[in-house]
């Protein structure tokens, strides 16, 4: 039992602990006089005016999956960065990643030239 | 130790379980990424710390966000009730999970939980740890001796990305 993650393990444990007992408790603590107003959707204080499940727009599909692309390509530098001193990787190791980041960077262009990170076009 | 893995493994389970039995997509989608941090979870127990964050950024991370996305544009409802397997599917689906099923029912026996006798490379636990780190040890051969499909990689992220881009401005500017 000396695992190096066991503190994680133990404050996510607590996370889960505290948020049960704050529901279960405020749901014992509290008076229950319930009426059509309390029980409305709370929307900041301003009243409903639709339905929460309207279409979004597809655009932020793009968004999404650009994200996505580009969250995978910095995946891929975290075991470069460490690796990346004299002995193990040096200057091979150097020019292998920019080749790398200069093949995703024509996509970037793309997606910047055919205005993929506009909202109106 | 036992307890941590059969903890991740049954909350894992049961929410995959529950990604195809909710009916509201949304609830759905908030279980898969339980079923992930569940599997993240498994694989810091088996020392893949690297692999564990990767899960957590990816996939419950970036594929989420795409999934909830889709979801929301496609305006897909609480269903009334779970979709039935269509009757001519059905055949296909049993004859797969079949397949499946022999396959695990083998690694397992044949290797008492998967990381006995397969797991016989030369990275093992105690390499690793030497190296110094799981990521450390990855970089070592994914820049050396896997080049090439580390650089292949770039490549079909950049088509995945004009392939999507195309895809949507196609579309808009259709309508």
């Amino acid at each position: 039992m000396d695992h190096p993650y066991l503190p994680i393990l133990i404050l996510m444990f607590f996370a889960f602990i505290f948020t049960v007992v704050t529901i279960i408790m405020s749901d014992l603590a509290r008076p229950s006089k319930p009426n059509a107003e309390k029980n409305s959707t709370y929307e900041c204080g301003a009243p409903i005016f639709t339905d929460a499940r309207g279409m979004v727009s597809v655009k932020y599909y793009i968004i999404a999956m650009l994200f996505l692309l580009f969250d995978v390509e910095a995946a891929f530098l975290y075991p470069w960065a460490i690796n990346y001193d004299k002995e193990t990787l040096g200057l091979f190791g150097f020019v292998e990643i920019v080749i790398f980041i200069a093949i995703l960077l024509v996509g970037y262009f793309y997606a910047w030239r055919k205005e993929a990170f506009e909202w109106e076009s | 130790m036992d307890f941590v893995f059969y903890l991740f493994g049954i909350t894992g389970l049961v929410s995959a379980v529950g990604v195809v039995a909710f009916r509201n997509p949304i609830h759905s989608a908030l279980a898969l990424v339980a079923a992930l941090f569940s599997t993240a979870g498994i694989y810091i127990l088996l020392d893949a710390e690297f692999l564990a964050v990767l899960e957590v950024i990816i996939y419950a991370g970036a594929i989420m966000v795409l999934f909830l996305f889709v979801l929301m544009c496609l305006n897909i409802r609480e269903l009334k009730a779970l979709p039935q397997f269509n009757k001519k599917i059905r055949p296909f689906a049993i004859g797969i999970t079949a397949i499946f099923l022999v396959d695990m029912v083998y690694l397992i026996t044949k290797s008492q939980f998967g990381v006995g006798e397969l797991a016989t490379g030369k990275y093992t636990s105690e390499q690793v740890a030497a190296i110094g780190s799981n990521a450390k040890a990855l970089g070592q051969v994914l820049y050396t001796r896997y080049l090439l499909p580390f650089e292949a990689i770039s490549l079909l992220l950049l088509v995945a990305m004009i392939g999507a881009i195309l895809l949507m401005k196609e579309g808009l500017g259709r309508k």
